[in-house]
């Protein structure tokens, strides 16, 4: 969907000349969030009560399903699915997980690849930091 | 174990080994097994709020030899993942693991028919490094010495066509690792736990979880194969699931509808790891001679059983190496492992290190004296020369000898008649070089000179 309105809107700015035009675009809303979540339509991954009990136990939780949360969350869901509308071919399981971006200097800028002479000099130089409680203190020991 | 021809057996291991560094995974906290409980934790390995893992470089050597010596592929590029679980166990909420790119790929572990009773090839699909876990004793105590203790996970293909071949396995992987230093412990220790994966006539396949140690293997896989058995032979059919040993049965832990959804993401913390092309090579040259190799070169003079036993005992192993003599198998199974074991004593090389050995086999004395010499040695163990008296480089035995001939001839003369006479000489002697030296050796002396 997202694709979609691209395409679309890119058509739009083409057309856009006038002041009206600008009020004409502002004032003709093509989706709504409402329209989106409704749950009218048929949802590919209906949310049980089981499948909310499932995830409170995951998360570390011990709440109780409400009727409520089961609801809410078939509502997202249902929204999630029609964002994907007709881009099913963004949308598979990944084998790997390279897609995830990570803030990490090494992901961006590749180390150079470690060799053996560089990790035993590595090794030797291993030194435990009492700022981050690596060496034990035997005098608090119980 | 007796098969069913109808059902056919399958298996693959998931072998779980703690490696003998010094240090933790992520955190530089000591790694020593037996310790007060919660003693060696860093701020880090308690999951406090702004630690953050730091990849010790010791468990990325020893992960790299055991892919080394399991034929792996190292691989360019490997990462860490976060395994997500609620337990007390780990205190972060997560497992730090390797599940999208492990270290290594593609291995592969032989066995034959000689060293291990079968001929089979086993592969391995995968070695991963990740965190071992906290210990938790009852509801009450935790000791997280453990957690954050490295780890590898190595996997294989469901290649295990019986359960001996899964026994021979264990037992050479295990060999494996431990001589090669790779892992500290045994089965026993807990230093190597095995998960197993059986299914029969390719039905699903049921996890066995934890077991510790090749007995606990062996009878929990004859069992789970006559109870899918029997399953099957009654109509039902085997569910995919967790199932525990419980020392006499398999119990069902978990099921795979309600299997723990670790929600794998990349960890946030943690670069990548770049290995160069020429490591595998590089580590390959730096490796000591492997167990077959050796029990190939022992085996040329010993039987295998000796040679195993030579193999699994490092300390022994490397004192047969050290001690050169024709005779070396008579002198060390016979003379100085029947001495130790006769007197219930545990082998220490210190005691009769090979030089000292050699120098007791050279002693101008009978077996049954060196015997004693070996005997004294271990009972109180002290240097040769305290337990030995013999020939001191500064005395002149001939010279000595000669002056006391010399000088009693009257004695000499009485010899003929009166044998005992030499003891008196042999006394003499004993007394000018203050016991230094042994009577056997000043009595041959005589003996020699006087032509007796």
């Amino acid at each position: 969907m997202f694709k979609r309105s691209l395409h679309k809107s890119t058509r739009l700015l083409r057309q856009i000349k006038t002041k009206e035009d600008i009020d004409k675009l502002l004032n003709n809303p093509t989706w709504s969030v409402k329209e989106l979540s409704s749950s009218k339509q048929n949802s590919n991954s209906e949310i049980t009560h089981k499948t909310v009990a499932k995830m409170i136990k995951l998360s570390g939780f011990n709440d109780e399903v409400t009727p409520e949360l089961t609801k809410s969350l078939n509502l997202q869901m249902n929204f999630i699915e029609k964002l994907y509308d007709g881009e099913e071919e963004e949308v598979h399981k990944h084998s790997n997980n390279d897609s995830i971006f990570r803030l990490i200097a090494s992901d961006h800028i590749p180390d150079k690849p470690l060799t053996l002479k560089q990790l035993q000099e590595e090794i030797k130089n291993l030194k435990p930091s009492k700022e981050k409680g690596e060496i034990r203190d035997d005098k608090n020991t119980p | 174990m007796k098969y069913n021809p109808k059902y056919i057996f399958k298996c693959g291991l998931e072998i779980h080994t703690q490696l003998k560094t010094k240090y933790k995974l992520f955190s530089l906290s000591q790694t020593s097994f037996g310790d007060s409980p919660n003693t060696n934790v860093s701020f880090f390995d308690l999951g406090l709020p702004g630690t953050q893992p730091k990849l010790n470089t010791e468990a990325l050597y020893l992960g790299l030899i055991a892919s080394k010596i399991l034929n792996c592929q190292i691989q360019p590029y490997s990462t860490f993942d976060r395994k997500h679980y609620f337990y007390p166990d780990q205190p972060l909420g997560y497992q730090i693991t390797q599940f999208y790119h492990p270290l290594s790929k593609n291995g592969y572990l032989k066995l034959n028919e000689k060293f291990d009773g079968v001929d089979k090839t086993i592969n391995i699909q995968q070695i991963q490094l990740e965190q071992d876990t906290g210990k938790k004793y009852n509801d009450k105590t935790i000791d997280y010495n453990r957690n954050g203790i490295p780890l590898i996970e190595v996997i294989t293909d469901p290649d295990f066509e019986n359960i001996d071949q899964v026994q021979s396995f264990v037992k050479k992987y295990q060999t494996l690792v431990t001589h090669m230093s790779v892992c500290a412990g045994t089965m026993e220790t807990g230093a190597i736990r095995v998960d197993a994966n059986i299914s029969v006539n390719d039905n699903s396949r049921v996890e066995i979880k934890n077991l510790g140690s090749s007995g606990e293997i062996v009878d929990a896989l004859k069992y789970e194969y006559n109870r899918q058995i029997e399953a099957l032979e009654n109509g039902r059919s085997i569910i995919q699931e967790t199932r525990n040993w419980n020392g006499k049965t398999t119990e069902s832990s978990r099921s795979k509808e309600d299997a723990v959804d670790y929600r794998y993401v990349p960890d946030s913390e943690l670069p990548v790891i770049r290995i160069d092309e020429s490591m595998s090579e590089d580590i390959g040259k730096e490796l000591p001679e492997l167990p077959d190799d050796i029990l190939t070169r022992l085996t040329k003079s010993l039987e295998l059983k000796y040679a195993k036993f030579l193999l699994n005992t490092p300390e022994l192993l490397q004192y047969y190496d050290e001690f050169n003599h024709s005779d070396k198998n008579k002198w060390i199974f016979q003379e100085l492992l029947g001495q130790f074991s006769k007197l219930d004593k545990q082998f220490d090389s210190n005691i009769i290190p090979p030089k000292t050995l050699q120098e007791i086999i050279n002693l101008n004395c009978p077996l049954s004296e060196k015997r004693n010499v070996v005997r004294e040695m271990i009972l109180n163990p002290r240097p040769l020369s305290e337990i030995y008296k013999q020939d001191s480089p500064n005395i002149n035995i001939d010279q000595l000898c000669n002056d006391i001939i010399n000088k009693n001839q009257h004695l000499v003369a009485k010899l003929q008649i009166q044998p005992s006479v030499l003891q008196s000489l042999i006394g003499q002697a004993m007394k000018q070089t203050r016991g230094k030296i042994h009577a056997n050796i000043i009595k041959g002396k005589f003996i020699e000179l006087l032509k007796l």
